[in-house]
């Protein structure tokens, strides 16, 4: 009986301690959410005021007028569309469009769909604040840069998003083990597989030394 | 003298002299930038605000007039700002001036052939003899030297370059253009020599030097976070649970060497010399208290033979003689018994080892085909044979001894183990 209370109470404390360890180890790989690049910061700034953000670079993209139409498109779309135009650049300080989108919707603080236009580079988005059914605005870019085109493509896709379900806060969903039923069966399953192993494991080692001891 | 150096981002550079094609298009936009830039146009201050875009080549030079470093926030990896300061630094310490460009492309090289190679001609018109670096978001880089000793080098701004990315941590490390202009702009300042690999991997250390690698999404690691402490937790309890359950009922284990196996021989015990003597003397007198008819009795006449047999090998000295003077002094005992009780069987020793006592069961050896006769403790398990120390070859069964109680078994393989006994001890005589 000494032996069960103060192998289970071993085992607890162990369990806490590794589980605190896997906890802080795992935590130390949560992408940095706090850190913003300038490009964000500079256009979160901006679509503060307007829905539509027009880099420098880019400045005669797009005419007034389509311009015009996309900023009213976008305001009027629920849920809420922001868009970005620029170069895509991997020399920004980001890895890929949907982290520097995610980026301006975390500092601009507005739920909503985040679109970034780049000449020579696929329409992209991502959902920042919403849990909403899968959208998807994929498009292979052609060669040459049309305006026209791109406007057409951008309403079109403002209008399939406009009215889609939704709702606020951000999705805990996983694409490696589904939502919080798959997180926690998966934990379980593989720690009870681990750990009846290791267990079954160490038993047996410890039976051997002790045969081992006991014979000499 | 001029020196070309042009570098594709991921390669070496490689020394190029400027190509016909380079200076048609050079003069060209030299006579555009003369007509624009006019002389005595005042430069831009420097000042804690930003510049203005510059997308077209004259507001670069423009740019350039006022600080040699231009970083755009597409090429200045997050913090445009600091890109600047650390070029800037690196520029102060060169000993001719150093003109460093990371921008976007202007709209007007879009389509020529190695933009960055041509405006740097264009720079270098404008603003005279230098060091160029120009690379651009969409193309490679290029680096230009005009009016510059003889012994400048930018190989091993490359060599540490590739060096620093082998080093450096991740799965497929790239080089930003920032980490390439800085070290660009290092071997400026020192010419002809190798870059102080501690300068190199201060610079390597730094967040802007490498492109980012991908993020897992914020969902994905935090139910990684999750499913680890729960694997964690759940494993450490059903090991430590199985572990503790396993040690707390298993049986305690005898320590010895007895309780892991059964010994490999069982020596005769010290002390057995008296007992045997004391037995002897015991039995001797119950023979002297029969009367005459009972001596010569069958009874009688076989304890009086065993007695004799026993006293030829008792005092030999030798343990297995010392062992079969026990055994025929029990036999002289147990006929002594049978004259009163004739229905008693006669005396057969355990064969595995004659002092377990008498034989009540019988087991079949291993490698044998014989059921020998042992007592019920070897029935149940069989132990090790009686066994003798020999002086070379350690400890041998006795079984395996060339004498009359490996023959006989000390009596439990025959009957007349007495008669057997003298026979051996007459002839040797």
């Amino acid at each position: 009986m000494r032996k069960m209370i103060i192998g289970t109470v071993a085992t607890l404390v162990c369990a806490v301690l590794g589980g605190a360890a896997a906890w802080g180890v795992m935590s130390s790989n949560l992408p940095d959410e706090t850190a913003t690049t300038e490009r964000a910061r500079t256009a979160a700034d901006a679509l503060g005021e307007s829905n539509v953000y027009v880099d420098p670079g880019l400045d005669g993209a797009f005419t007034d007028d389509e311009l015009a139409r996309i900023e009213a498109a976008a305001a009027s779309s629920d849920p809420e569309v922001f868009v970005v135009v620029w170069p895509e650049s991997r020399q920004a300080g980001y890895r890929s469009s949907s982290e520097v989108l995610r980026q301006i919707g975390l500092r601009l603080a507005r739920p909503g769909v985040y679109f970034q236009v780049s000449p020579g580079s696929a329409l992209d988005s991502v959902d920042v604040g919403i849990d909403g059914e899968r959208f998807s605005v994929y498009e292979t870019p052609d060669d040459e840069w049309s305006s026209r085109r791109e406007t057409t493509l951008l309403l079109d896709k403002i209008e399939e998003n406009d009215g889609r379900n939704y709702t606020l806060g951000e999705s805990t969903e996983s694409s490696d083990w589904g939502g919080t039923a798959g997180v926690v069966s998966a934990g379980l399953l593989l720690g009870l597989f681990g750990g009846g192993l290791v267990g079954g494991v160490g038993l047996a080692g410890w039976f051997l030394a002790r045969r081992r001891r006991a014979a000499r | 003298m001029t020196v070309a150096l042009t570098a594709r981002t991921g390669s070496v550079a490689r020394r190029l002299l400027p190509s016909a094609t380079t200076l048609v298009v050079g003069c060209v936009f030299a006579a555009v930038l003369a007509a624009l830039v006019a002389p005595g146009a005042a430069a831009t201050p420097a000042s804690d605000e930003p510049p203005p875009h510059a997308a077209t080549v004259d507001e670069m030079v423009e740019q350039l007039r006022a600080d040699p470093v231009l970083v755009q926030p597409s090429m200045g990896m997050g913090d445009t700002r600091l890109a600047h300061e650390v070029l800037s630094q690196a520029v102060a310490d060169a000993g001719v001036p150093v003109y460093v460009v990371l921008a976007e492309m202007p709209e007007e090289l879009a389509r020529m052939e190695r933009p960055a190679e041509q405006v740097a001609v264009l720079f270098r018109e404008a603003l005279g003899d230098g060091i160029y670096h120009v690379d651009f978001l969409e193309g490679s880089s290029y680096t230009g030297a005009w009016g510059v000793p003889d012994e400048l080098d930018f190989r091993p701004a490359y060599i540490a370059l590739r060096a620093a990315e082998q080093r450096a941590s991740g799965e497929y490390p790239r080089p930003s253009a920032l980490f390439e202009a800085v070290l660009v702009v290092q071997a400026a300042v020192t010419p002809g020599a190798e870059l102080p690999s501690s300068v190199v991997d201060e610079y390597a250390s730094q967040p802007w030097a490498f492109l980012p690698e991908r993020l897992k999404p914020i969902a994905d690691a935090r139910a990684d976070r999750w499913v680890a402490t729960l694997i964690v937790v759940t494993g450490v309890l059903v090991a430590g649970l199985i572990i503790t359950a396993g040690i707390a009922r298993a049986k305690p284990l005898a320590r010895g060497r007895s309780a892991a196996r059964p010994p490999a021989y069982e020596a005769v015990p010290d002390g057995l010399d008296r007992r045997v003597h004391k037995r002897l003397g015991g039995v001797r007198r119950r023979r002297d208290a029969l009367s005459g008819d009972e001596l010569t009795s069958p009874a009688g006449e076989r304890a009086t033979s065993a007695i004799e047999a026993a006293e030829r090998v008792i005092d030999t000295g030798d343990e297995l003689d010392l062992v079969g003077a026990d055994v025929l002094t029990r036999i002289a005992d147990r006929e002594i018994d049978r004259l009163h009780d004739p229905e008693r069987r006669r005396y057969q020793p355990c064969f595995i080892n004659p002092l377990h006592g008498e034989a009540s069961d019988t087991v079949r050896l291993d490698g044998s085909s014989i059921d020998a006769p042992v007592c019920s403790a070897c029935g149940r398990r069989q132990g090790a044979f009686l066994s003798t120390r020999k002086r070379m070859r350690g400890w041998e069964p006795y079984v395996d001894t060339s004498t009359v109680w490996a023959r006989t078994g000390y009596g439990a393989l025959v009957g007349d183990l007495t008669e057997q006994v003298l026979a051996d001890r007459s002839v040797r005589r």
